[in-house]
C-alpha cells in the first residue's frame, strides 16, 4: 500500500549497528541512554557482521490496534501516526501480533513502547543522529523512485 | 410482532464489546449516514473484557476501563440501547426483538454476542460470594466482598480462572487454584508449558490442586465459607470464582434459519447463511489458518479484526477476511507467555510436525515451534517472546520457512535476512525492482561467508 505517509526508512548497508539511535530515542522519550528502551532495536550478528533494524511502520489496519484491549494504542488521522498511552497495562498481545518487532517492551515499567516518530519534536531522533546516515525520514512513496534507495530499504 | 410499533435502522449490531466496536468503527469509514443502534445486554460504556482482571487486581481503576472516549457514541453517531436483551430474530421480516417489547427493523445485522461461561451443575452454586468473572459487574461484585485476608478458590485453570487468580491475589487474597485435569492451561500450552506455568504460579504463592473436582461448594446463613473436593478434603474460602471455561454464546440464534456449529460458521465475508446477517468475534466460527479448517477462536485481537472486517462487508466493501489464528497472551509474575496457532500437534492428532525447542527452565524460558511441510503452524513463548511477532506473521502468511527453521529460535542471522526481505516486500511491495547499480560508500565492509547461504539470497544483496 502507498500513501503519503512520511516513515524512518533505514539502510541496512550503512548501519554498523552502533545503536547511537536506540540510545537517542531512549533519551528522547525516557531520559536514559539504554538501548533496550530504544523504540527502534538494532540486533547484531557480530560473528557474521549482520545488523538488523526493527521498527514500527505505522501501518494502515494495524494489527496493534486491533491487539490492544485497552484501547491505548490510537492512530492519528491526520499525521497516520500510532501511539501507544500510559494506560497500556503490559499484556504483551500488541508484542504477539506485531509483524515488524515494532512493539518493544519496557521490562522495568512492564509496559510496550513504540515509536511515535518524536511527533512532538522537530522530527525522529534517530535519523538526526545516525552518523553513518543509515536512517532517513521519507514519504513511502519516495522509496519507489529515488535511486538513493536503490540498496534495499528495511521495515 | 407488528413492525410498526418499533424503530428501525440500517445496520443493528446485538453485543457491545471489541467485535462491535471493529464494526462501528469500519462501517463509519464508508457509510457516513446509515443509522446504527447496539443493543447489550450490559449497561456499560464500552469497556475491556481482559481487563477486568486488572481491576480486580486493582491495578487499573474505573476510570481506565472504558475501551474508547466518553464520546464514542456521539462522534460516530450510534444510537445505543443498553440493559436490554435481544430475545429472538426475525430473520424473514428482519427485526430483533427485544426484551421490553420493542422491535427494532434492521437491513444488516451484526451478531457479537461473543462468549458466554459454562456453569457446571454444582451445588451451592447460588450462594453469595459464588460467581462467574466474565463482566465487569462480576468484578465489581467480587471487589464488594473483599475484605482483609480473605480466602478465595478459582474451580479452573483456563486462562480466565488463571487471570483470576493472579487478580485475586494482588488484591491479597489466599488463593487455590481447583483444575480437572492433570495440568494449568491444559487448552493454551503444551504439557511442559503447563509445567513450566504451574512451578511459576505456585513460586508465586497460589496454591494449585490439579487432577481435583469439586464436589461441593458449602456455606452458612447463604453465604460461601468452603468447598469440598472430591477426595473429601475441605477448602476455606469466602470468594469462589468459577472459571470452567467458555462457549460461544449462540442463545440467541438456536432453533433459527441461522446456522449453528460450535459458533456461528460465516463465510470470508463474515455472513452467516442468512445473508445480511452476519456474525463476528467470539461467537462467530471462521477459518483457521494452520488448521485450514471452520474453528472459534475466541480472543480480543481477533474479536476486533472480525469486527472490522464485517462492518466493511455489512456497508457494501466486500474485503476478504484471510482467516484467523489462535493466539494467547498473557503476563504472570511479569513472565510474558504467548502461544499461537497449533502449538500441541500430539494433543490434536497431527503428525509429521517438525519441532524445535529452546528451554531454560531454570530461567523460566521455554520456546517452542511447530513446522509441518516446511510451514509454521503454531509456537509457544514463554519467559522470552524472542520473535514472536515475526513467527506469528509467518504461520499467518503460512510461508515456507524450510531454510530458516534453525535460525528463528536461535535468533541467528538467517532469520534477520530472511525476515528482511520479506519486510521489504511487504513495506514497498513486491513489484519493486531494485536497480543493479548501487553507488553508495560502503564505509562499513561485511564480511560473509557465502558458503552458509543460499544462491537466492547472495543475488539479493551486494554483499562485500
Ligand atoms: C476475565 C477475562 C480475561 C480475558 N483475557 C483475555 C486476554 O488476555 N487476551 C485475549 O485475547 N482475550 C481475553 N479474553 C477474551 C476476550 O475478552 C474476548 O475474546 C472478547 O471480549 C470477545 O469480544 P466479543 O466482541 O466477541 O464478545 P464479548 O466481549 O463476549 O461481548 C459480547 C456482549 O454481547 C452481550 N450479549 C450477548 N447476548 C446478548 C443478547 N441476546 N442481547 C443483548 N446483548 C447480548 C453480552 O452481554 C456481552 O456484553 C478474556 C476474557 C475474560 C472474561
Amino acid at each position: 500500500m502507498i500513501t503519503k505517509q512520511k516513515l524512518v526508512y533505514c539502510r541496512p548497508t550503512l548501519c554498523s549497528g552502533c545503536r547511537i539511535c536506540a540510545n537517542a530515542c531512549a533519551v528522547a522519550h525516557d531520559g536514559v541512554a539504554n538501548p533496550r528502551l530504544g523504540r527502534i532495536a538494532i540486533h547484531q550478528n557480530l560473528l557474521e557482521r549482520y545488523e538488523f533494524q526493527e521498527l514500527c511502520r505505522h501501518c494502515e489496519d494495524a494489527p496493534c490496534i486491533d491487539a490492544c484491549m485497552v484501547g491505548c494504542i490510537e492512530e492519528d488521522e491526520g499525521t497516520g501516526i500510532i501511539t501507544n498511552d500510559d494506560r497500556c497495562v503490559g499484556c504483551w498481545m500488541c508484542v504477539m501480533v506485531c509483524p515488524y518487532g515494532g512493539m518493544r517492551r519496557d521490562l522495568a515499567k512492564q509496559v510496550a513502547i513504540k515509536c511515535d516518530q518524536c511527533k512532538d519534536l522537530s522530527g525522529p531522533v534517530c535519523v538526526d543522529v545516525c552518523p553513518n546516515g543509515a536512517l532517513v525520514y521519507k514519504e513511502r512513496e519516495d522509496a519507489r523512485v529515488e535511486p538513493f534507495f536503490a540498496g534495499p530499504t528495511v521495515a | 410482532m407488528g413492525i410498526g410499533s418499533g424503530t428501525r435502522c440500517e445496520y443493528a449490531i446485538v453485543g457491545n464489546s471489541a467485535a462491535a466496536i471493529g464494526a462501528i468503527e469500519s462501517i463509519r469509514k464508508i457509510d457516513r449516514d446509515g443509522g446504527i443502534t447496539v443493543v447489550s445486554n450490559e449497561r456499560h460504556h464500552v469497556y475491556s473484557r481482559p481487563l477486568i482482571a486488572h481491576y480486580l487486581a486493582g491495578e487499573v481503576q474505573e476510570e481506565r476501563m472504558a475501551y474508547r472516549p466518553a464520546d464514542f457514541y456521539e462522534r460516530y453517531n450510534v444510537e445505543t440501547r443498553f440493559g436490554l436483551n435481544v430475545t429472538r430474530i426475525d430473520a424473514d421480516g428482519q427485526n430483533l426483538i427485544l426484551d421490553d417489547g420493542s422491535t427494532l427493523h434492521y437491513h444488516r445485522l451484526l451478531i457479537s454476542t461473543g462468549s458466554k461461561a459454562m456453569r457446571p451443575p454444582l451445588k451451592g452454586t447460588d450462594l453469595e460470594g459464588v460467581g462467574i468473572f466474565q463482566t465487569y459487574d462480576d468484578a465489581r461484585q467480587i471487589v464488594s466482598r473483599f475484605a482483609t485476608d480473605t480466602k478465595a478458590v478459582v474451580i479452573g485453570a483456563g486462562l480466565i480462572g488463571l487471570r483470576a487468580a493472579y487478580g485475586l491475589q494482588e488484591r491479597g487474597a489466599e488463593v487455590s487454584v481447583v483444575e480437572l485435569l492433570p495440568r494449568v492451561l491444559s487448552r493454551v500450552l503444551d504439557a511442559r508449558g503447563s509445567h513450566l506455568v504451574q512451578s511459576i504460579l505456585e513460586k508465586g504463592g497460589i496454591r494449585v490442586l490439579t487432577g481435583r473436582s469439586v464436589a461441593e461448594i458449602s456455606g452458612r446463613n447463604g453465604e460461601v465459607r468452603g468447598l469440598i473436593l472430591d477426595n473429601g478434603a475441605t477448602l476455606e474460602c469466602r470468594i469462589v470464582i468459577i472459571a470452567t471455561g467458555v462457549v460461544p454464546n449462540v442463545d440467541l440464534v438456536k432453533d433459527t434459519i441461522i446456522k449453528v456449529n460450535r459458533g456461528i460458521p460465516v463465510n470470508q465475508f463474515f455472513q452467516t447463511n442468512v445473508s445480511n446477517i452476519f456474525a463476528a468475534g467470539d461467537v462467530a466460527e471462521t477459518f483457521d489458518i494452520p488448521r485450514a479448517g471452520g474453528m472459534v477462536n475466541a480472543n480480543w485481537p481477533n474479536a476486533h479484526e472480525q469486527g472490522r472486517y464485517a462492518g466493511l462487508c455489512m456497508a457494501g466493501k466486500m474485503v476478504q477476511y484471510p482467516g484467523s489464528l489462535g493466539m494467547n497472551a498473557v503476563s504472570l509474575y511479569n513472565i510474558p507467555i504467548v502461544s499461537l496457532g497449533i502449538f500441541d500437534p500430539e494433543s490434536e492428532g497431527i503428525n509429521q510436525v517438525d519441532v524445535k525447542i529452546r528451554a531454560n527452565l531454570e530461567q523460566n524460558i521455554y520456546q517452542k515451534l511447530v513446522f509441518r511441510d516446511n510451514r509454521l503452524k503454531g509456537a509457544i513463548f514463554i519467559g522470552d517472546l524472542g520473535y514472536c511477532g515475526a513467527v506469528k506473521d509467518l504461520i499467518q502468511d503460512q510461508s515456507l520457512v524450510g531454510i530458516i527453521k534453525d535460525s528463528i529460535l536461535e535468533e541467528k542471522y538467517q532469520l534477520y535476512a530472511f525476515l528482511r526481505k520479506k519486510r521489504q516486500e511487504k513495506v514497498e511491495g513486491k513489484d519493486v525492482e531494485w536497480p543493479e547499480t548501487y553507488s553508495s560508500p560502503q564505509r562499513y565492509q561485511k564480511s560473509f561467508n557465502e558458503e552458509s547461504w543460499t544462491e537466492r539470497e547472495r543475488d539479493e544483496r551486494p554483499w562485500h
